[in-house]
């Protein structure tokens, strides 16, 4: 409302003012400063409360400014100030209630709009530090930006800088193999000319030679002579021959002869000796080729896929080796056909030998690799396992024998040394040795005599047994039938004490029971 | 070991003959042959001028003196001491003289190599050679004596020619595709001709006797070529030493090399069996002590380092005929062992394995070696480096042995006699000889000085 502005106080505006100066002297950050203003508005200050408040009310205007509330009041919602209007005419009366009420509301709304300012403050506060923060790390990273940029363009500087002097180098390089290349056409150049001017220079000192042959012979110095008491004979002993023109020619041809001879021999010569290395060599590759197969030969009886080609052609080979051989034995000459045979079997079997060493010193790293046991095979780590294992046994083997050792050492010398321990102990050993005989002696003795009652026993027993017999075989006889004669058996079974009786008693109702059939059912109940 | 007296010798002039009886110096203008075994002075020949070449025939019957500054030859007999012989080259000059092996002809090459004359003991005839080469080995005969190749320039090219000895006739005559033709040298089975080019181009030619070239060879371009060449004895080998220090051997069979042996200032081959010596010469207080310091002191040296340096000389620049290359190559009687020596490490002898090709032995004495010379029996190896002290290497080790005698016998050069028995050795002014036991063991051989009879 325009008149508000205008009704304001110039306390007011000076209040204003002192905000202002105050919230610019303390120079803090917006929120800070929109905070102090909050809380200088929001604090009422005892000082400049009522003339604050009182600038807005005064005694004059209380209608006026009641209305003004009112409306604004009832803008925002609240309940109207004054009561309910009885008619048009009369004055509105002032609602006490609802101004109270709407007081309160205020309140109410006002502590809220606290709390929400602060928490909007606090969030503010947090936002603000973040904000801090992340202008920081931008400031930091921004940083680390241009240094890596310096770097980054230190380090293409840097390269270009070998670059250039790389082709400078090349540059180098070339020129100097240019220099080089011109150098050597120089010195060819001056050869050459040096060679001319020798040439030249050589002419003509062959002039002068020339010349100074023919004066020395023209000259034909009587000093230029040989002085010979008497000329030798030849070194061969031969006379020397006249020269004439057939005599010359064959001499020439002689000459030649004899060159060619003795070029001939050496070249024979030559040719032996190469034909017998040769023949050397060519032995030891037989020598090598057999033992290769030989070699080869045994490991492939095993199957394997790819070597079925390979023992084909190495059996195959041997054959026909075999049959080589002879033939070569009978010739012996180094023709090509023969050469080349050998040659190619000789490859063939070397180049079989290296694949099997190589399948070989796979096998060998695959058990490294892979440690896989076979039965044959057991990998290296089990071996040394084993063998360290081995060796502590034996180790422990060792020791324990010297201990005993030691030990039988010391009781023998412990024995030697102490004599009456000994003697004590070998009385000890007679004494116990004729204590056993005595009790030996005892025992055999006794044993004897169980015998004798034994044996006495026994004589008695089948004594009684057999008149026990008898008595009761007549009985029957006499009286009963053949039922009786188990009952009796079994009766008897008490008074025999072995089976000897028994057989006895066997043989005794056999020959009775010859006159009768008797069913015998022996039970051999056991004593 | 025995040493003999000291005689008198001028201009190294001191040759065992071939028949090994005999043993001839020069003294000044004097001839003087001894028997070997007694040292006994048997003939005494006075020759018109200071002797500047003598040489044996093969037969050992007659020894020639040359006197190259008056162009004067003159021939001894042995067996008849009153036979004299003079061949008088007056105005033509000599350069050069040498028997042909049949040992009735003197081939004697005039100044500035303007012929070659053939001089025959036996007729009166006289045979002329034009255009000899003047090189380092123009001549050379076969081992059986048969043949004469004779290096020739004609027209700035070389040529060839291979005469037969027996009636002088010429057999071949071929033309060479050498700039320059350094010199020749036969096989030992006489039927391959080795030919070689000037050090400014490396090339060696083989020629067959009949002329033939069998093949050409070139290691390298431009740098200084062959420096030496010696065939094995056997005529398996050729090797040639040239300027870049190394040593090529080429087979006889391709013609074609089978290795080059380097020769490295710092021999590192601790793996193979490199014996390495080192002479440490001790001082020794006493006077001079003809017993033999037993390499054995040097096995400190035959240590365990991985490398040995051995001490080189520094080619001067800008100048011709530099010392560096191979410029010493001989092979063992045996074809066993090569003993070499590089210009450019003048201290060592360098010996090495032929049936293995590599190297067996390093020597390496306290000052240059003068010479070395393989005896003619055996693969023994005996060296002088110009001091008191002969050394010999054989396979079983190596000795030293200080020369007796009152003053300081500087050992120039040495020659063996030819059933290794003996050997001669050369100083400025005398000479002695040095008689070897047949079976020599290092260590227990003692000299005895002034040993003579």
């Amino acid at each position: 409302m325009g008149e508000w502005m205008t009704v304001t106080d110039p306390d007011l505006s000076s209040e204003s003012k002192n905000i202002c100066q105050y919230t610019s002297e303390t120079k803090m950050s917006p929120s800070s400063l929109y905070s102090q203003q909050v809380l200088c508005s929001s604090i009422p200050l005892s000082k400049n409360v009522h003339s604050f408040f009182s600038a807005f009310c005064t005694e004059e205007n209380i209608e006026q400014s009641i209305s003004y509330l009112d409306q604004e009041l009832t803008t925002f919602g609240f309940p109207s100030l004054y009561e309910e209007s009885k008619g048009k005419d009369t004055k509105r009366e002032l609602n006490i209630v609802a101004v109270l009420n709407c007081m309160n509301e205020l309140l109410v709304l006002q502590r809220k709009n606290l709390l929400a300012q602060e928490n909007v403050e606090t969030q503010n506060l947090k936002l603000g530090s973040d904000m801090d923060h992340l202008q920081n790390c931008y400031a930091k990273l921004k940083e680390q930006l241009e240094t890596s940029r310096r770097e980054m363009i230190g380090l293409q500087e840097r390269d270009r800088q070998l670059q250039c002097k790389n082709r400078n180098l090349h540059q180098l390089l070339k020129n100097e193999k240019d220099e080089v290349q011109k150098l050597q056409n120089i010195i060819a150049s001056r050869a050459t000319q040096y060679n001319h001017d020798m040439k030249r220079k050589e002419r003509e000192y062959n002039k002068l030679k020339e010349r100074l042959h023919q004066l020395v012979m023209n000259k034909k110095d009587k000093k230029i002579a040989m002085e010979v008491l008497n000329y030798v004979g030849r070194a061969d002993g031969k006379r020397g021959s006249w020269r004439t023109g057939k005599t010359e020619a064959s001499f020439f041809l002689r000459n030649e002869d004899e060159m060619y001879k003795i070029l001939l021999n050496d070249y024979e010569y030559r040719q032996k000796q190469i034909l017998m290395e040769n023949a050397e060599l060519k032995k030891v590759l037989q020598q090598m080729k057999k033992e290769m197969i030989s070699l080869l030969s045994p490991q492939k009886q095993k199957p394997r896929e790819r070597a079925d080609d390979s023992t084909g052609t190495v059996l195959s080979d041997a054959e026909e080796d075999a049959g080589e051989l002879s033939r070569e034995s009978l010739w012996d000459l180094s023709c090509e056909t023969v050469r080349e045979q050998l040659t190619n079997s000789i490859r063939k079997q070397w180049r079989i030998l290296k694949s099997h060493v190589e399948k070989l010193d796979n096998q060998v790293s695959k058990v490294h690799l892979e440690g896989f046991n076979d039965e044959d095979v057991i990998s290296r780590q089990d071996h040394e396992q084993e063998t360290e294992k081995l060796e502590l046994e034996i180790q422990q083997c060792k020791e324990m024998i010297k201990t005993q050792q030691q030990l039988l050492q010391q009781q023998l010398a412990t024995a030697c040394d102490d004599d009456t321990t000994s003697l004590l102990r070998d009385c000890y050993l007679l004494e116990e040795k004729e204590r056993l005989k005595e009790e030996w002696s005892l025992f055999k003795e006794q044993k004897k005599n169980f015998e004798k009652e034994r044996r006495s026993f026994t004589d008695a027993a089948i004594r009684l047994g057999l008149e026990v017999l008898i008595g009761t075989v007549l009985q029957y006889t006499r009286g009963h039938g053949r039922r009786s004669l188990t009952v009796c058996l079994t009766d008897l079974q008490f008074a025999h004490p072995n089976l000897l009786s028994l057989f006895l008693l066997l043989l005794l109702l056999r020959t009775f029971a010859r006159h009768v059939p008797v069913h015998l059912n022996i039970v051999p109940s056991m004593y | 070991m025995n040493f003999s007296e000291v005689f008198k010798l001028s201009s190294l002039l001191c040759k065992f003959s071939p028949d090994g009886k005999y043993l001839a110096s020069c003294v000044q203008y004097r001839l003087v042959i001894r028997d070997v075994n007694t040292l006994q002075i048997l003939q005494l020949y006075t020759c018109l001028d200071q002797i500047q070449h003598i040489e044996w025939s093969a037969d050992s019957l007659f020894i020639l003196c040359a006197m190259y500054k008056r162009g004067l030859v003159q021939v001894w007999s042995l067996e008849q001491p009153e036979w004299h012989c003079r061949i008088d080259e007056g105005s033509a000059g000599l350069v050069a003289s040498c028997w042909s092996p049949d040992g009735r002809h003197i081939l004697n090459t005039t100044e500035f190599h303007l012929r070659i004359t053939v001089w025959s003991l036996c007729t009166k005839s006289v045979s002329y050679i034009k255009y000899p080469k003047a090189c380092q080995q123009g001549i050379a005969f076969t081992r059986d004596g048969r043949y004469m190749a004779l290096a020739e320039r004609r027209d700035c090219k070389d040529h060839v020619s291979i005469f037969v000895c027996s009636d002088w006739q010429l057999l071949r005559h071929f033309d060479t595709e050498t700039q320059d033709l350094a010199g020749i040298e036969w096989a030992p089975n006489g039927c391959v001709l080795a030919v070689w080019d000037t050090c400014l181009e490396y090339k060696v030619l083989l020629y067959s006797l009949d002329g033939r070239l069998l093949s050409a060879y070139c290691a390298y371009e431009w740098s200084l070529g062959v420096k030496a060449v010696a065939w094995s004895p056997s005529s398996q080998f050729l090797a040639v030493g040239s300027y870049d220090g190394k040593v090529r051997i080429l087979n006889h069979v391709t013609w074609k090399m089978i290795t080059e042996f380097g020769h490295p200032a710092t021999v590192n081959n601790p793996k193979t069996v490199v014996y390495k010596e080192a002479e440490k010469n001790p001082q020794l207080a006493l006077g001079r002590l003809a017993f033999p310091a037993p390499r054995a002191a040097a096995s400190p040296a035959s240590n365990t380092e991985s490398k040995f340096s051995l001490q080189t000389l520094k080619p001067i620049a800008d100048r011709a005929n530099p010392k560096i290359g191979v410029g010493a190559l001989a092979f063992s009687p045996d074809n066993y062992f090569l003993a070499t020596r590089s210009d450019s490490v003048p201290n060592a002898v360098w010996i090495w394995d032929i049936q293995k090709l590599r190297l067996f032995v390093v020597l390496e004495q306290l000052s240059p070696v003068r010479s070395f010379q393989w005896d003619p029996q055996q693969p023994r190896l005996a060296i002088c480096t110009g001091g008191s002290k002969v050394y010999l290497w054989s396979p079983a080790g190596c000795l030293s042995v200080q020369v007796p005698g009152e003053g300081d016998f500087q050992v120039l050069s040495l020659c063996w006699h030819f059933s290794g028995d003996s050997m001669a050795l050369l100083s400025k002014d005398h000479f002695c000889l040095c008689f070897l036991e047949t079976e020599e063991r290092v260590g227990t051989a003692f000299g005895r000085p002034g040993d003579h009879t």
